[in-house]
Formats: structure tokens, C-alpha cells, sequence
């Protein structure tokens, strides 16, 4: 029990001598952040949209470098590596609304356009 | 990175170029890095986004991008090669991007929004024309119905005020209506008199309702004086009596006059007034010749 506990606190100083005396504190709150605008960005279904995707990939792949990072006490790099998955979901949540935007405009010009159409008739 | 003047460049104004050089050399540092690719990729989305149609619709983002790509500027400036430039600038791209993207929505937001009113106003207009045009076409039922009642009741009066004046019967010819010559002409012209007219009115509007028919006009005479003069005479009175009630409104081609001159008495000409009875003009209303 003891070894564990020594171990442990072992670990610890180690990661905070790595990542440089401790002065940078984990990102956690960007962390959930970013992981929340990934969530929104699925919920949008970017993943159905090959540019909204694309972005969402990455956010994806930024969340997960991030929490390499995290683990490897650079915090600091990690918060950056998170600012750009944030960005990345949240682009990723608007090409995704535009496009269905983009969508439902078109069809409300279809209709338009079969009603006018079918008038003349 | 700083690329000198050619040196034989004799030019006195070739010296103020260099010296800005040799001052922007020291503020960006020498051997400073080039712009990272993420960087000139934000200068470019953010000049898409600046000058394009976010900057109208969306110039909220636009302006959070502005500010993103100035502090990936400014990181530049302070410390070229580091990764934190790298990313705020890949950073600022995005928030470019995104003022393009949100821009996109928005037009396309305004544009269904627009074809929806369209179509709203569309779908009303046309609703009231389908209901004009139910209103009209009732009317014009109505005023068919009425127009083919006047015309029941115009034949209908015609008929009634013909048998105060002719003899209406029918026989195996169809209906036959005789009319007194005495009625209709002076003794021996083919001229017709002023009261023949009212008579033959009657006879045409009570005709028009069926003009399906085929008339045939004959006339006819007594026996007395010549009898090619009473052919003669026979066939003109008819043509008068065709040309008349043609000239008012019934088609030409279902009418035949026919002169039969004394040929078929309908009573003796012994007596005056069987002679007056045999003077006449009979109108023949024959059903439409089936084909």
C-alpha cells in the first residue's frame, strides 16, 4: 500500500518537473469545452457533410493530441492544441448549418418555381 | 532574407528603398522565419472574408477574426518560429472561415425565408383567382340558364302569337305553317305587305331555337288565270317569303322556296272563298335529315 501511495507521489513530481516546475495548470476547463463543441458539431451532423466533417476529424484528432499532452504535463501546448480544436468543431457546426440552410433554400425556390410553373398551365 | 539593390544602381532614390530595408530588417530581426503557411493562409481567408459578402451580412465574426489574425500577427512579430504563432494562426483561419460560413447561413437563411413569403403570397393570389373564377363561371351558368329561358319564352310566344295569324299543324312533312296569301301579298305582285312582316317575324324567332331544321318555303295559287303565270307568281312569293325571313336571321342553307302554283288545292276553287284558301304560303319545318 505504501509502495503504491510512494509511487504514486513519485509520478507526480515527476510530470510537474516535466512540465516545467508546475507553473502551467491542465487545461481542464478548455478541455470541456472543446469536447462540448465536438459534441454540438455531431449533433449538427457534421459528420454527414464532407467539409463539416473534415473539420470535426480534426477536432477530434486536437481533443485527443491535447489529452496526450495533458498526460505528458504540457499543459501549455495542450490549451493551444485545444484553442484550435474549438475552432475547428465550431467551423465544422457552421458549414454544417449552412449547408442546410443551403438546402432548404433551394427547396423553398423549387416549390416556388414548380408553382409558378404549374399556374401558367 | 533581405535581398540588396544591385549595385549598379546609380539612382539617388535607390537609397531611401534601402534604408527602410535596412530598418524593417531590424524591427522583424535578421534571419527572422518566413510567415508560417498557416498564417498566410488567415491573411487570405481573412481578405476573402473582409471583402466578401460576410463582411455585410455577418461583421461581428468578421471582426473576432480580424482580432484573431492580430494577435497571430502580433505572435509573429514577437516570436516567429514558435508553435503558439503556428496555431493562432491556424486559429484565425478558422475564425475566418467561420465568419464565411455563418455568412452562407445566413444568406441562404434569408433566401428560403424570402421564397417562403413568395410562395405564401403566391398560394393566396392564387386561391383568390381559383375563387374568381369559380364566382365567374357561376355567373356565366346563370346567365346561360336565363338566356336559354328568354329563349324558351320567346319561341314559346312566337308560336302563340303565329296561331292568331297562321294555321299551325303538323303532318308527316313536320310542322306546316300556312299563311293566307291575302295576309302577306297584294293581288298578283310577290311584294310583301307590311302585315306579312309581323307574321314572318313571329315565324322566325320562333325557328331560330331550332335552326337544326330544314325549312321549305312553297307557294301556292288558285286555279284562276294562266297557270305558268300562277307558276311563276307561286315560286316568286316564296322567294320573297325566303328572302325575308333569311335576311332576318336564319341560315340561308336550310332554307328552299318552291313554287307549286295551283298544283295542290288544299279546297275548291269553285267558290271565292275556297279560292282565297288555296292562295297561300306554307312554311315546312322538317325534322334534321338523318345521315
Amino acid at each position: 500500500m505504501k509502495q503504491i501511495a510512494l509511487t504514486a507521489a513519485a509520478t507526480t513530481i515527476t510530470a510537474w518537473l516535466m512540465a516545467g516546475c508546475g507553473s502551467y495548470p491542465a487545461p481542464t476547463g478548455r478541455l470541456a469545452d472543446s469536447q462540448a463543441s465536438v459534441r454540438a458539431a455531431q449533433e449538427v451532423g457534421a459528420q454527414n457533410n464532407p467539409q463539416a466533417a473534415l473539420h470535426l476529424k480534426l477536432a477530434q484528432e486536437q481533443v485527443d493530441q491535447a489529452k496526450a499532452l495533458i498526460n505528458d504535463g504540457d499543459n501549455k501546448r495542450a490549451e493551444f492544441v485545444l484553442l484550435r480544436a474549438e475552432a475547428d468543431a465550431e467551423l465544422a457546426v457552421a458549414l454544417a448549418r449552412e449547408t442546410t440552410a443551403r438546402t432548404e433554400a433551394q427547396q423553398a425556390l423549387d416549390e416556388l418555381k414548380s408553382l409558378k410553373t404549374g399556374d401558367k398551365r | 532574407m533581405i535581398r540588396a539593390y544591385p549595385k549598379d544602381r546609380k539612382n539617388g532614390f535607390a537609397a531611401a528603398p534601402l534604408g527602410a530595408l535596412a530598418i524593417l530588417s531590424l524591427v522583424v530581426g535578421c534571419g527572422s522565419a518566413p510567415p508560417p503557411k498557416e498564417l498566410l493562409e488567415a491573411r487570405t481567408a481573412y481578405q476573402k472574408a473582409q471583402t466578401g459578402q460576410a463582411n455585410q451580412v455577418n461583421p461581428a465574426q468578421v471582426h473576432v477574426a480580424k482580432g484573431s489574425l492580430d494577435q497571430a500577427e502580433k505572435s509573429y512579430d514577437d516570436e516567429p518560429g514558435s508553435p503558439e504563432t503556428k496555431d493562432r494562426a491556424y486559429i484565425a483561419l478558422r475564425k475566418a472561415q467561420l465568419a464565411d460560413a455563418q455568412a452562407g447561413m445566413m444568406v441562404a437563411e434569408r433566401q428560403r425565408e424570402q421564397a417562403q413569403k413568395e410562395l405564401q403570397a403566391t398560394q393566396v393570389a392564387m386561391g383568390r383567382k381559383t375563387e374568381r373564377e369559380l364566382e365567374s363561371a357561376r355567373k356565366q351558368l346563370e346567365r346561360s340558364q336565363q338566356q336559354l329561358e328568354d329563349e324558351r319564352r320567346r319561341t314559346k310566344e312566337a308560336l302563340d302569337n303565329l296561331a292568331k295569324m297562321a294555321e299551325v299543324k303538323n303532318d308527316n312533312r313536320g310542322m306546316v305553317i300556312t299563311l293566307s296569301g291575302q295576309v302577306l301579298f297584294a293581288s298578283g305582285a310577290s311584294a310583301l305587305l307590311p302585315a306579312a312582316m309581323s307574321a314572318l317575324d313571329n315565324v322566325v324567332t320562333a325557328l331560330k331555337a331550332n335552326p337544326d331544321r330544314s325549312i321549305t318555303v312553297e307557294g301556292h295559287t288558285d286555279s284562276q288565270g294562266q297557270r305558268s303565270f300562277n307558276m311563276d307568281l307561286s315560286q316568286k312569293r316564296a322567294d320573297s317569303v325566303r328572302q325575308y325571313i333569311i335576311s332576318h336571321g336564319l341560315p340561308p342553307e336550310i332554307v328552299r322556296a318552291v313554287g307549286v302554283g295551283p298544283d295542290r288545292p288544299v279546297a275548291s276553287n269553285s267558290t271565292s272563298d275556297g279560292r282565297a284558301n288555296n292562295r297561300r304560303v306554307e312554311i315546312i319545318v322538317s325534322p334534321p335529315e338523318r345521315k
